[in-house]
């Protein structure tokens, strides 16, 4: 009995071993074959090696008008606009246009980090969301492909204009208030007013983490008012003192809570959002806060879009049409019509929902060195975090 | 002449292997992480003090090493307390209701991480359900009472049992009745029967359990991020921040390479205890443990209850979680249940997404190839290292736990930043940018617990079974196969198991390396609820999760049938 039982285990003990070991070789064997692949890739693609640089001046041959209709190739868009309605919303209007769109949703950060460390084998082909100093360490890495949109125009004097990437969306960081605790009068008018004056301690909110765009550029905000090339970092000593105090006195929205419901609760009656956020939150949370236009001006960059430097040209050449596509007054209008964006793109203003409108009209660019503000931004978030926060 | 012959093949077959290790350890372990920390630790050839003195001038680092170092001792205390209790409830004692304890003692393998933690917080956090409820009661109630360093413990305690039910309970159903019941007859006191005969024959697999435990207090991430508050911030959640930024990658390296030095300590004097250690062997005729009830009944009662509580402990939060994926955003922060408000809107906004369910099978796939490649390389290394102890060996076992304690975000980057280009090592492939290159993350993230728990097997095994095969003339091979494999089949599954329900919602990793068309689970997960994200997205976690557990809960079953079988052939 006992070894009859032992035979059986070892039988299907036998049978296991063998499975695992199909399964390995399976694997391997698919290894195998995509080496293969990859190479025949590396192959028919590699004209354009020394990758960046050839490809540069290769497709760098100023406007591309006569691109032509869409081919229906299939092309990877990845994106940080592509949240709740918004990707299905995209994918049905780039089929309907003809185009053969992959979506791929990921955090502007991760899309830059992607973008770069792939640059000698991309696998994505336009980059659509991240902001102006994201899209100009892409173009450092030589990741992308110089190009100009056929909407370029209506976008003029929007950005500093690098090349390869174009604003679509402009992105002010604006502070917003309960209604029915502050008004017009007692609400903070500048955003130093929230750790100078002594009333608004306690009741804002602070960014609590350091790899959005909004925060960044609220931190960045706050520290162009102190640059000074002696100080530590570029920022002079009243600099460090006051973003300190800014942390120091505002509210640190654990995990569990929302900046904007605190705030439409009344809980903490101020916090702040980036301007293409509040359609969706004023709905999400049934408020129409009071929104706070800085004398001093708000911080804002803009949204952009690029194609990604690839040796596929026929993938470039479709890439390309659907940012020419997607950019176009018509669809862009479209698109911040249904999601509350501030278009870049003067063709599409009308087309902007009531409070995009108002904001568009109320705001102020803060006036900055943004570009030197980027270089440092990295080094400042550490000392923030390691020292400050 | 034929033993000549058959020992020439054996040498060639191990050096085959012996090679084949050498190539993978090193192209895909070493060299990436080697060249990273060369990258970002030396960008321009030259050391940058900076960065260390910044990090040692930081008091919040200071603070955050020391509250991981005693999260991770209290962990370690809190976490085998519980997991012992726990399998002695199931397998030792008779109690009430033990088929629905097993049920709900399985519960942290399908929610765990920072889903486990975000319905915590929905429940006893500032704005949770329960703290709602007592404010309403006691309108001076500290809405921040579930905060800090008790709260993580708490949590993680709870959530941390896992190795305990899966792997120290298997060498519990090995404690032989036949001595017990000697012992009795010879009248021992249970409970001397207890801390003399049962827990000792426990120790290797405690033991391991333990080393797993204090390495997750160590490299705590998601619970002292929600839960901590700031009074008590730990060191990963830094880390991690740091990792994601260009230009603090290098103080992400830096920090990791503390916490490395902590694990790899306490790694090397659990090795040096592991091996003095002088483990009970039992007897080689076992006979299954029965249970036994507790004869005095206030012993009994307090048990009872005390299993009970603790099954609800950790069910409830799964049942919260299901319930917060019909919920509208609006309750849930404002900490009201409503069924009448209760909607599928969650459900629909997932299944409409372009990407659908498929990200959950590519998930499935990714981890059940990456589980059983792990397990497979694993079993021939751990075997190697039970087997030999040298300072090569030694050496290897140090190597192979680097992805325990560098972030996931780095070794990531550093396989990237090596394959981007066709490399002799990887036989001119371009591994960026191809499907395969999140496989390989994949078995790098699973490969330093997989061995410790294979290691730990092969530890528990009895040596003369394998000495009689020999004597009986099995070849090496024919005994391992034979003999030795079978016994730790039930481990095996474990392993694979628990290492295929890990990397079902990965994140760290995949961010970087999945391919644009095979999205994962954990990368669609987590672009929902991005920072600059809108705040409807946090709903979608919850479907997701929903999800997971629905599916880890088809494999736990389907790993458990074999699994019981396995242990059924065994006696």
């Amino acid at each position: 009995m006992i070894t009859t039982l032992y035979e059986e285990e070892n039988r299907m003990r036998r049978k296991t071993l063998f499975g695992i070991c199909a399964l390995t070789m399976a694997m391997l064997c698919g290894c195998g074959a995509g080496q293969t692949n990859e190479t025949a890739g590396e192959a028919r693609t590699s004209a354009g090696q020394g990758s960046g640089e050839t490809n540069k001046q290769e497709a760098g041959s100023g406007t591309d008008m006569d691109l032509g209709a869409p081919s229906g190739k299939r092309i990877v868009v990845v994106s940080n606009n592509l949240g709740g309605d918004r990707e299905a919303w995209l994918k049905e209007k780039a089929e309907e246009a003809g185009f053969q769109v992959e979506l791929v949703p990921l955090g502007a950060g991760d899309i830059t980090a992607r973008v770069i460390s792939e640059v000698n084998n991309p696998t994505t082909n336009v980059v659509w969301g991240p902001s102006e100093d994201q899209f100009t360490s892409m173009v450092a890495a030589n990741a992308l492909v110089s190009f100009t949109p056929d909407w370029s125009e209506d976008v003029k004097g929007i950005s500093k204009e690098n090349g390869y990437s174009w604003p679509y969306e402009i992105q002010p960081k604006l502070l917003v208030c309960n209604p029915d605790v502050y008004t017009q009068e007692t609400a903070p008018k500048n955003w130093s007013d929230l750790w100078e004056k002594e009333e608004f301690h306690g009741k804002y909110a602070v960014p609590v983490t350091f790899d959005g765009n909004t925060n960044r550029a609220v931190i960045g905000g706050i520290l162009a008012q102190y640059l000074d090339p002696d100080g530590e970092l570029g920022v002079s000593d009243e600099g460090w003192a006051a973003i300190k105090a800014y942390f120091d006195y505002g509210y640190k929205t654990p995990t569990g809570e929302d900046d904007f419901g605190n705030m439409a609760s009344g809980k903490v009656p101020i916090t702040f959002s980036y301007a293409s956020g509040l359609k969706t939150k004023c709905e999400s949370f049934d408020i129409t806060p009071l929104v706070i236009y800085a004398e001093n001006g708000d911080p804002t960059n803009t949204n952009q879009i690029g194609v990604v430097a690839n040796k596929d040209e026929e993938a470039m050449a479709e890439s390309k049409r659907f940012v020419n596509w997607i950019g176009s007054g018509e669809v862009i209008g479209a698109y911040a019509a249904a999601n509350g964006n501030i278009v870049a793109n003067a063709k599409a203003e009308d087309q902007m929902s009531p409070i995009a409108q108002e904001v568009k009209n109320s705001y102020t660019w803060q006036e900055a060195d943004w570009t030197y503000i980027n270089s440092m931004m990295d080094q400042w978030v550490a000392k923030i975090q390691l020292e400050i926060y | 002449m034929g033993a000549d012959k058959y020992r020439m093949q054996r040498r060639l077959g191990f050096l085959v292997l012996a090679l084949l290790l050498t190539w993978l350890i090193g192209t895909f372990l070493i060299m990436p992480n080697l060249n990273l920390l060369k990258v970002t630790l030396f960008p321009n050839g030259a050391v940058d003090v900076k960065p260390l003195a910044q990090i040692f001038k930081s008091e919040r680092v200071r603070k955050a090493l020391v509250h991981s170092f005693i999260l991770a001792v209290s962990l370690t205390v809190t976490v085998n307390a519980l997991g012992i209790f726990e399998i002695l409830v199931l397998e030792y004692f008779d109690i009430r209701g033990s088929k629905w304890l097993n049920i709900a003692y399985h519960s942290p393998l399908i929610c765990n991480g920072m889903v486990l933690v975000t319905a915590y917080n929905f429940i006893l956090g500032s704005q949770g359900f329960i703290t709602a409820r007592l404010m309403n009661l006691y309108p001076d109630f500290n809405p921040y009472w579930f905060r800090g360093f008790w709260a993580v413990l708490l949590e993680m305690t709870f959530a941390g049992t896992t190795n305990h039910i899966m792997f120290v309970r298997d060498s519990l159903k090995n404690v032989d009745y036949q001595t017990i019941e000697a012992a009795r007859n010879m009248g021992v006191k249970s409970h001397r029967i207890l801390s003399r005969i049962v827990l000792p024959t426990l120790k290797p697999s405690v033991f391991a359990a333990s080393i797993l435990t204090f390495i997750t207090g160590m490299s705590a991430f998601a619970t002292p991020q929600v839960l901590g508050g700031e009074n008590f911030e730990t060191l990963n959640p830094l880390v991690m921040s740091f990792s994601r930024t260009l230009t603090t990658r290098n103080y992400a390296a830096i920090l990791a390479i503390f916490l490395g030095m902590v694990s790899i300590t306490v790694l090397l004097i659990s090795n040096y205890i592991e091996s003095k250690g002088n483990y009970v062997s039992v007897s080689k005729v076992k006979t299954p443990l029965k249970r036994m009830k507790i004869q005095n009944p206030y012993v009994n009662g307090a048990v009872t209850v005390f299993a009970h509580v603790t099954a609800l402990v950790q069910t409830l939060p799964l049942l919260f979680v299901a319930l917060f994926s019909f919920m509208s955003i609006q309750d849930l922060y404002s900490g009201t249940i409503r069924i009448s408000n209760f909607s599928l809107r969650n459900y629909m906004l997932v299944f409409r997404s372009s990407s659908g369910l498929r990200p959950i099978l590519t998930s499935l796939v990714y981890a059940g190839f990456a589980a059983v490649i792990v397990v497979a390389m694993m079993l021939f290394i751990g075997r190697i290292l039970t087997k030999y102890h040298n300072r090569l060996t030694a050496c290897l076992e140090v190597v192979l736990q680097i992805p325990w304690f560098l972030p996931a975000t780095l070794i990531a980057l550093g396989l990237i930043m090596v394959f981007d280009r066709p490399s002799v090592l990887t036989f001119g492939a371009t591994l960026t940018g191809s499907i395969y290159i999140m496989l390989i993350g994949y078995v790098i993230n699973k490969t330093p617990y997989t061995l410790r728990m294979i290691k730990a097997a092969y530890m528990g095994l009895d040596h003369s079974l394998e000495e009689a095969a020999k004597n009986l003339g099995a070849s090496a091979l024919k005994t391992y196969v034979k003999i030795l494999l079978p016994i730790i089949w039930p481990t095996i599954l474990s392993v694979f198991l628990l290492n295929v329900i890990g990397l079902l919602a990965e994140y760290n990793m995949s961010v970087f390396l999945f391919h644009p068309m095979y999205q994962p689970l954990g990368v669609v997960l987590n672009a929902a609820t991005k920072t600059d994200a809108l705040p409807e997205a946090q709903m979608l976690t919850f479907v997701y999760s929903v999800l997971i557990m629905a599916i880890s809960t088809v494999i736990i079953v389907f790993v458990y049938g074999k699994k019981n079988k396995a242990l059924k052939h065994r006696l």
